[in-house]
């Protein structure tokens, strides 16, 4: 028997953590100014969650700083540029939802410090994802961001279609984590190792042991699992209603965070855990990719209202992020590239799609709607939504000088780099999607620049907005135009690799 | 089913005289967990199908203690049989023990004619995997010696060593993903403050 | 002060109309007056540094790039921030320089429904940026992007305040183009990935447009040229517009205000056959030499069709439309012969045209206002109602039908000409007939020309207008939006040399490959 006082506490960095450990801080702190302070809590919690999201960009910053990659508990749970780039997407991401929510939720009729305290663990739950480098990690940090997003999706309680949207999500996400879990079951049974670096290591020399079924089932399996996360065709169905019928500012916090989280996960299980099997995923992440973008963008023709558009566009634009991974494999050089790509794209996809939902957000406040045809005549009441919006949408198409050009740009350039025929043919299929993505938008900014506004909607005075989301406004905006003029801003960062 | 399995135990098990009591306890377990399982399917009473279900999880729970694997027979029995067993009557009670259900109704267009389809499919490559893992598994252990069970310690104990050590991060944030799970639900299900009120068009 | 031009120059006249347009965002749309004369201003602005550079120009050296500014910009993907002009850019930028001023003017009392002067004229400002950006970038990427800024102002123009198909000749306009550039865009990331040292066969990585056009293709096969000069013939051949990619023009044309027209007459289309001298052939000569009898052949159809067309409209802004097809088609068919002579009748071909086409969308524009119509068979009398105006409508006609002694007799004729000869390795009979086909568009272009002048200018007024009070003759607005162009169409006419001196070395820096 091994004398169990003999147990070593394992050796913990609290630098690395920190950024995680200030959340969790905040968080329980949240919590328990509600509990003491009842009723009077609500005027302080969305001050209190936005400090929360800031505080803990501080220990982001000071690790980016120091700059040594550090691993705590045997490489599991890893600090390296990547995670701290998307640690920091996530946290400002996160911050630009509170201010969205600031007012929606006050005014809406809802539980409003529980929402913080979703919102601020589903968040720390992206944070934990960033860092996971093994199987548990990343389980456990996919719950622990899927849970609250489900609860948040569903927080209108009095609306059925928020009901609606909750249980879809909350059903199709426990069917995808089942599908996850049993993939990673498998890759754990073939390796014995939840690592993914032991994963990586077993796998590669699988094929001579006979054990090639199992990985490529195994494969499939989390790839798909994930693929539910990031809405890629054909996973997608959920994402549609749960956008439409979720409160608009979590439905922003979906679509941008939630999906950025399951690429984070996608990205570290690709580059650490299966790179050397890219005969495996490859051809998978390809027909993803190629589905997704063709798939999301003729559907997103077909929309009558704009969140849905937003979902469907989302389903196209995760297949754009998806589409480097489908020749990572080739090469070292190209999988940095590939990385680099994704991660640009994650970052510049955030801000400009943030910004689209916070025009959608302010809009509604006067038409009750977001159909598309209620934004007809926009441009003759309220300009600066207009254009606001105008830049969002025509980043998301890929114009420049909006930031979306770059991001597309850099995913065609990781594409065409190892010169392979699929990278090419790829790179053509999403060259093609672009036009079509096109037509949508294009559709959208016509609406509001060249129609009459509708009868139904008093269009005499301009919209007010409420300060929060006119700072989410500027602060997306700012950055969709500055990541599109000077891309180096954000190419800097995004420079990363995981190899 | 139980003809392979019974081969794989035989092969696992070491060859001395405790092989005769497994084998018997085997297929006590065995029957147990089969006769359950055709219990659930027969009854007419829901209440009577759970307790099946029950008799069931002990029968594959015992299966586990029998190959030594102790955590998992006794998450078989905390989770399986405490909670969602226990679950399952719970909602079997709370929509009504003694409603008959119209049988003639499909649900889902063509389920007569998909279920033994898809049944007769799932157990056919069930049996394919194990068909093809059969040689690996009765054959020589392909993981390196390190990581095979000595029996010094329990896998509980082992378990417990790795959630602590190698997993203590993951552990941790267990507690928080469990808190705001309880926050959200008690949220979810308490009535809101003002008057509830249902839409129009339900 | 030279070194200050030298260094800053390019940037300012860059950005100085997007800096007017940022201003004019934080003034209150209220204050119309205010945004007219930032406009200007910012407008003007650009002019005078335009001018300065111009002035400090070294014309003996215009063959080589001047005012180049290099600094990093996009360094993850190997992209700087590279200005520069030579002859080839120098009268294009002055073109653009000129022509947005004036359109700023005409639109002082002309703003179209449904008004906006903020919104309209910050539009322009902001396609002046895009259009001289394009004009003096070096670098591929900041070529596209800049190539790209252009397209959405010119979207909302023709989309917001155009006529009653606006919103299908807009979006049409955005797909079409786009499109174009989706190719174009692939292709300058073909010449990135596979263009390689002549001397040491490394890959080069840059998109350094000085370089690539060094290199001229150096290390890329020759069936790959071809492929990606295909990329670049669709990207810049819609934008031109070629036949068979020319169909949004029209819809564009007839839809957009007039100060669109006229910006997207005078400079728009220009932006593509400065993509094919600038960028399509001297990198990729090979891919060149084999399609060069093809757009010759898509130019000359391009003419006939385009003077066809003419004949077939009934509309008056539709008919100068279809005559923007044909002369561009003599532009191409420049280019297409890969000669000195021919190259450089091209560029002069392009900035007559953006004169004269421009100035006959004006005129174009301001008979709507007086008509509100423009429907040719509604028309007539002109020289009646407002004699000054026909006069000028008479004047313009002739210099857009080549007659010599006005600038636009400089595009056409030596194009013509310069297919009887085309560069060594192309099909002399082939582009000889090219040559006789060119000749005849210039007849039905005098056909077509006299024919809209004969039925709108001629004659007497209809009688729905023969009494009606709005149709006065020239503001003085228009006078002095017009009066430049009217002499620049003279003055280009008379001493063409000013433009062919400047062309003519940066041409032969271009054509290098071919000349020997």
């Amino acid at each position: 028997m091994i004398d169990l006082l003999a147990f070593a506490r394992p050796p913990i960095d609290w630098h690395a953590a920190a950024p995680e450990l200030t959340l969790l801080a905040c968080g329980a702190l949240l919590t328990l100014v509600d509990i003491v302070w009842l009723e009077r809590a609500k005027a302080v919690s969305a001050t209190l969650a936005s400090f929360s999201l800031l505080a803990a960009m501080v220990p982001v910053v000071t690790l980016a700083v120091d700059g040594t990659d550090r691993a705590m508990f045997g490489g599991a749970y890893t600090v390296d540029d990547f995670s701290l780039v998307m640690k920091a997407v996530f946290l400002l991401t996160a911050y630009v939802v509170v201010l969205l929510s600031t007012d929606y939720i006050a005014k809406g009729d809802f539980w409003e410090s529980e929402y913080y305290q979703m919102l601020l663990s589903a968040v720390l739950g992206m944070l934990v994802m960033t860092s996971a480098r093994d199987l548990v990690t990343i389980f456990i940090a996919l719950e622990l961001l899927s849970i609250p997003a489900y609860l948040m999706a569903t927080w209108h309680k009095v609306d059925l279609r928020s009901n609606e949207a909750g249980l879809k999500y909350y059903l199709m996400g426990v069917f995808a984590s089942a599908v996850l879990l049993y993939g990673m079951s498998l890759l754990y049974g073939v390796s014995g190792s939840t690592m993914l670096s032991d994963i990586n290591a077993t796998i590669s020399n699988s094929q001579a042991e006979g054990l090639l079924a199992v990985v490529v089932l195994g494969l499939i399996f989390v790839v798909v699992g994930f693929g539910f996360k990031v809405s890629a065709f054909p996973f997608h169905m959920w994402a549609p209603d749960a956008y439409e019928g979720a409160p608009t500012p979590v439905t922003a916090f979906l679509s941008v965070a939630s999906k950025a989280a399951g690429f984070v996960a996608l990205l570290s299980l690709v580059f650490v855990g299966f790179w050397d099997r890219s005969d495996v995923y490859q051809p998978l992440l390809w027909l993803l990719s190629a589905a997704s973008m063709t798939g999301g963008n003729l559907m997103a023709l077909r929309q009558t209202n704009a969140v849905r558009m937003l979902a469907y566009s989302g389903v196209a634009q995760a297949g754009y992020m998806l589409a480097p991974l489908a020749v990572a494999g080739e090469s070292s050089a190209t999988a940095d590239d590939a990385l680099s790509s994704v991660v640009t794209y994650l970052a510049i996809y955030a801000a400009m799609n943030l910004g689209a939902f916070a025009v959608i957000i302010a809009v509604a406040r006067r038409t009750s709607s977001a159909e598309i045809d209620s934004y007809k005549g926009l441009f003759r009441y309220a300009p600066v939504l207009t254009v606001a919006m105008t830049v969002f949408l025509m980043a998301l198409a890929g114009i420049p000088p909006f930031g979306g050009w770059f991001a597309k740009f850099e995913i065609v350039l990781a594409l065409l780099s190892p010169g392979t025929a699929w990278g090419v043919v790829l790179g053509g299929v999403v060259g093609l999607n672009s036009v079509i993505a096109l037509y949508y938008y294009a559709r959208i900014a016509s609406y509001m620049w060249v129609e009459a506004p509708p009868d139904n909607v008093q269009s005499s005075s301009p919209i007010k907005v409420p300060a929060s989301v006119s700072a989410a406004l500027i602060l997306t905006g700012l950055v969709t135009l500055a990541f599109g003029i000077v891309p180096q801003w954000v190419g800097h960062f995004t420079d990363v690799s995981l190899l | 089913m139980m003809l392979p399995m019974m081969m794989v135990v035989w092969r696992l098990t070491p060859t001395d005289g405790s092989r005769l009591m497994v084998q018997i306890v085997f297929v006590v377990a065995a029957v147990m967990a089969v006769v359950g399982a055709l219990g659930v399917i027969g009854s007419r009473n829901p209440v009577h199908a759970a307790l099946f279900l029950l008799q069931t999880l002990f029968g594959v729970a015992l299966l586990f203690l029998l190959q030594e694997a102790h955590f998992l027979a006794a998450v078989q029995f905390i989770v399986y049989a405490g909670a969602i067993a226990i679950l399952f009557l719970f909602v079997i009670m709370l929509l009504g023990v003694d409603k008959t259900e119209d049988l003639e109704v499909e649900p889902i267009a063509h389920q007569r004619f998909l279920a033994p389809v898809l049944g007769v499919a799932l157990a056919s490559m069930l049996f394919s995997v194990f068909l093809v893992s059969s040689d690996i598994l009765g054959g020589s252990p392909q993981f390196d010696s390190e990581r095979t069970l000595d029996s010094g310690i329990t896998d509980i104990e082992r378990l417990g060593r790795v959630l602590f050590s190698d997993h203590a991060f993951a552990v941790e944030i267990t507690a928080a993903l469990l808190t705001i799970a309880v926050v959200g639900a008690v949220a979810l299900t308490r009535s809101n403050k003002s008057k509830v009120k249902m839409t129009s068009d339900e | 002060m030279t070194d200050f031009l030298t260094d800053w120059g390019l940037t300012l006249v860059t950005f100085a109309p997007l800096l007017g347009a940022l201003i004019m965002m934080t003034v209150p749309a209220g204050k119309t007056h205010t945004h007219r004369l930032v406009a200007l201003f910012a407008s003007l602005a650009a002019l005078v540094v335009g001018a300065l550079l111009l002035v400090d120009f070294n014309y003996g050296d215009a063959g080589i790039l001047q005012y180049v500014v290099d600094r990093s910009w996009i360094d993850v993907i190997n992209s700087r921030y590279i200005l520069g002009i030579d002859g080839i850019s120098l009268p294009l930028l002055a073109l653009t320089l000129v022509v947005v001023p004036l359109c700023v003017v005409y639109s002082w009392d002309h703003i179209p429904h449904p008004g906006n002067p903020k919104a309209f004229l910050s539009l322009i400002l902001i396609l002046e940026t895009g259009m001289i950006g394009t004009f003096v970038a070096q670098d591929l990427i900041l070529f596209f992007v800049f190539f790209e800024v252009v397209l959405l102002p010119m979207f909302f123009m023709i989309g917001v305040w155009g006529g009653e198909n606006r919103r299908y000749a807009s979006i049409k306009f955005f797909l079409f183009t786009l499109f174009g550039s989706a190719l174009m865009l692939l292709s300058f990331l073909a010449l990135y990935f596979l263009s390689s040292d002549p001397i040491t066969g490394d890959p080069l990585r840059t998109f350094d447009m000085r370089v690539l056009s060094d290199v001229a293709g150096a290390g890329i096969l020759g069936v790959t040229q071809v492929w990606i000069f295909a990329g670049m013939f669709i990207g810049f051949g819609v934008k031109v517009p070629m036949f068979p990619f020319h169909t949004w023009l029209p819809d564009a044309h007839t839809e957009a205000p007039t100060v669109g027209s006229v910006i997207l007459a005078a400079v728009l289309l220009k932006l593509g056959t400065y993509g094919f001298v600038r960028i399509a052939v001297p990198m990729l000569p090979e891919g060149a030499e084999v399609w060069m009898p093809w757009i010759g052949l898509l130019a000359v159809i391009g003419i006939i069709y385009g003077a066809l067309g003419c004949l077939a409209q009934t509309d008056m802004k539709r008919l100068i439309a279809f005559s923007s097809v044909a002369h561009m088609g003599f532009v191409m068919l420049g280019v297409a012969t890969l000669t000195d002579f021919g190259v450089n009748a091209a560029i002069f071909g392009m900035v007559a045209h953006g004169i004269i086409t421009g100035m006959l969308f004006f005129l174009a524009g301001s008979v709507k206002e007086r008509y509100h119509t423009l429907e040719i068979k509604r028309l007539g009398g002109l020289l009646v109602q407002a004699p000054r105006m026909g006069w000028l409508l008479g004047f313009v006609s002739m210099a857009s039908l080549g007659l010599p002694g006005l600038a636009g007799f400089w595009g056409e004729f030596p194009a013509i000409l310069s297919a009887y000869s085309p560069a060594d390795g192309l099909p002399v009979g082939v582009f000889r007939v090219y040559m006789v086909v060119a000749a005849v568009g210039t007849v039905l272009a005098a056909g077509y020309l006299l024919w809209l002048l004969q039925r709108t200018a001629m004659g007497s007024p209809k009688p729905e207008f023969a009494d009606n009070d709005e149709i006065v003759d020239v503001t003085p607005t228009e006078w002095i939006a017009w009066l430049p162009l009217l002499i620049g169409i003279v003055l280009f006419g008379v001493m063409p040399g000013l433009i062919f001196r400047v062309t003519d070395p940066a041409v032969l820096t271009v054509l290098t490959e071919f000349l020997g």
